[in-house]
């Protein structure tokens, strides 16, 4: 499998004072203020913070769905201007196109490379994520947490160089959510992926990341960025893992 | 893996075609009681003529024979009307659903002249085309377009935001986008418009035969049956229309519901 051989070659992503108003009623009504953040290549950071704090927004900016902000984010040395293949992005709702089969939805992105080419991409996500034989099914066959493994496939074919996760394993039943925190890992350890992703769930983000940022709403900004400078695998149950989760629990009530 | 589960239609079969049955009660006892009871009265009347008759007449009779050619120009009129209205249909659709410029330039326009009925195009369709085959094409083609039209349009509309979402994150290019995302999205919306639309040109058809009354058809031929007070000839046009629709209808479902297996089980 040619993950396990060559890395991905990741840029780091860096937010320079990013804000972002919408208009209610004729009057700006900040939603992002001045957010700084650097994401280091091949680094794992988390966004957490409570719902309407704009991290999907910050998300939706770093995608490049919406083009309409203050400030600069620059992957690499290249302003970031549109979607881009080398931004690959997993949504909460895996959004596989139903009429498609998996490996179908898997080759959507894959467009303009040699057919070979498209069936090893195919044949390598397949069963990077675990969804040998399940080729030729389509979405509406497979559980939740199949279905988001094969979202994951589908952004990783296309070979991106950094991962946008919205809340990946946010719709999925907690069994699933973990033993799926656990193939992320997994999937980041043998890539070398820059991965950042937006999440709910405070032990999720200490689980995973390098680094986990806080945001607070309105606007929202960033409140603190706390490293987690532990090894893995990671115990939850550790006084380390622990320590960590109330620190970030602690920069999240204001 | 213990979540691989693959749901399986549970189907009761049994209780189907129990009701199948039920449902067939009526038509089943009526229609006995057409081919028997005429026979049982002694007075003749030209309004009640038994079924045996009016299905033979068409083999038999001599003004029955001529059902055949009228069939034949009708089956062709109605295919050509609704391919005409049809492939209008779906490029309006497509376009005004494809372009915002387009649907704030034509939809208007569209939705006031969809309000006339049907039937009141039928003076200025033959006003401007004659009595002859191109007011009953245009008609027929008109009743085909105004269904095939507004579905293509809403299913093209309708499609998930997520989805458009993906189609530009994986930065499909615009070919692609059509055919992965735009056509597959709208189909069961576009699929739904031409099972109407094949319904409205069916009676659009005979309708606008029956209405202009010049030439061969089905609508014509039972027009003229009436006017000779033949019931066994109207009572055989009717049967055959229906016939006509129903077939019409099952086959084009036969056709392309392979299409959207996708959708799975509806809950």
């Amino acid at each position: 499998m040619s993950l396990a051989t060559e890395a991905y070659s990741a840029r780091g992503l860096h937010i320079r004072g990013v804000g972002k108003s919408y208009r209610i009623e004729g009057s700006p009504l900040p939603v992002l203020q001045n957010v700084h953040l650097d994401i280091g290549p091949g680094e794992f950071v988390s966004i957490v913070g409570a719902s309407g704090c704009g991290k999907s927004t910050l998300l939706r900016l770093i995608i490049g769905l919406d083009a309409d902000y203050e400030g600069e984010i620059f992957l690499g040395g290249d302003r970031v201007a549109g979607p881009g293949r080398e931004r690959g992005v997993i949504f909460q709702d895996h959004r596989l196109f139903p009429w498609l089969t998996i490996e179908d939805n898997i080759a959507l992105g894959l467009e303009g490379l040699e057919a070979t080419e498209v069936r090893a991409r195919i044949a390598e996500n397949i069963e990077l994520v675990g969804l040998q034989g399940f080729e030729k099914a389509y979405p509406h066959q497979l559980s939740g947490g199949m279905a988001q493994r094969a979202a994951i496939a589908r952004a990783l074919a296309m070979k991106p160089e950094i991962l946008v996760l919205d809340e990946p394993l946010g719709a999925l039943d907690s069994l699933t959510r973990v033993r799926l925190q656990n193939e992320l890992f997994r999937i980041w350890r043998k890539s070398r992926m820059t991965m950042v992703m937006v999440t709910h769930d405070v032990e999720e983000a200490v689980y995973l990341s390098d680094k986990v940022a806080v945001m607070e709403p309105r606007p929202g900004r960033i409140k603190a960025t706390i490293p987690v400078r532990l090894g893995h695998p990671r115990l939850r149950a550790s006084a380390e893992f622990v320590d960590l989760r109330e620190q970030v629990y602690e920069a999240l009530q204001y | 893996m213990t979540d691989l589960t693959i749901e399986v239609a549970e189907r009761a079969p049994r209780r189907a075609t129990a009701r199948i049955w039920r449902g067939a009660v009526l038509p089943v006892v009526l229609l006995a009681a057409w081919a028997i009871v005429p026979h049982l009265l002694s007075v003749r009347h030209p309004l009640i003529v038994p079924l045996d008759e009016v299905l033979a007449s068409p083999f038999i009779d001599e003004s029955g024979r001529e059902i055949w050619a009228s069939l034949a120009q009708t089956l062709l009129r109605f295919f050509g009307g609704f391919a005409l209205g049809a492939v209008a249909g779906l490029a309006l659709g497509v376009l005004v659903g494809a372009s915002g410029l387009a649907d704030r330039l034509v939809s208007p326009s569209f939705n006031a002249v969809r309000q006339i009925a049907l039937f009141a195009w039928i003076p200025l369709l033959t006003a401007w085309f004659g009595n002859g085959e191109g007011s009953k094409l245009a008609f027929i083609a008109l009743s085909a377009f105004f269904p095939v039209a507004l579905n293509t349009h809403d299913g093209l509309r309708t499609i998930g935001r997520g989805y458009v979402e993906v189609a530009a994150v994986l930065k499909l290019p615009l070919r692609r986008r059509i055919l992965k995302l735009l056509l597959p999205g709208a189909l069961p919306s576009i699929f739904i418009g031409l099972q109407i639309g094949l319904i409205t040109a069916w009676l659009g058809t005979v309708g606008g035969e029956y209405m202009i009354g010049v030439g061969r058809g089905l609508g014509i031929f039972i027009a003229e049956a009436r006017g000779q007070f033949r019931m066994d000839l109207v009572l055989l046009g009717v049967i055959l229309l229906a016939l006509i629709g129903f077939v019409v209808n099952a086959g084009f479902r036969r056709l392309f519901e392979p299409l959207l297996r996708w959708q799975g089980v509806k809950p």
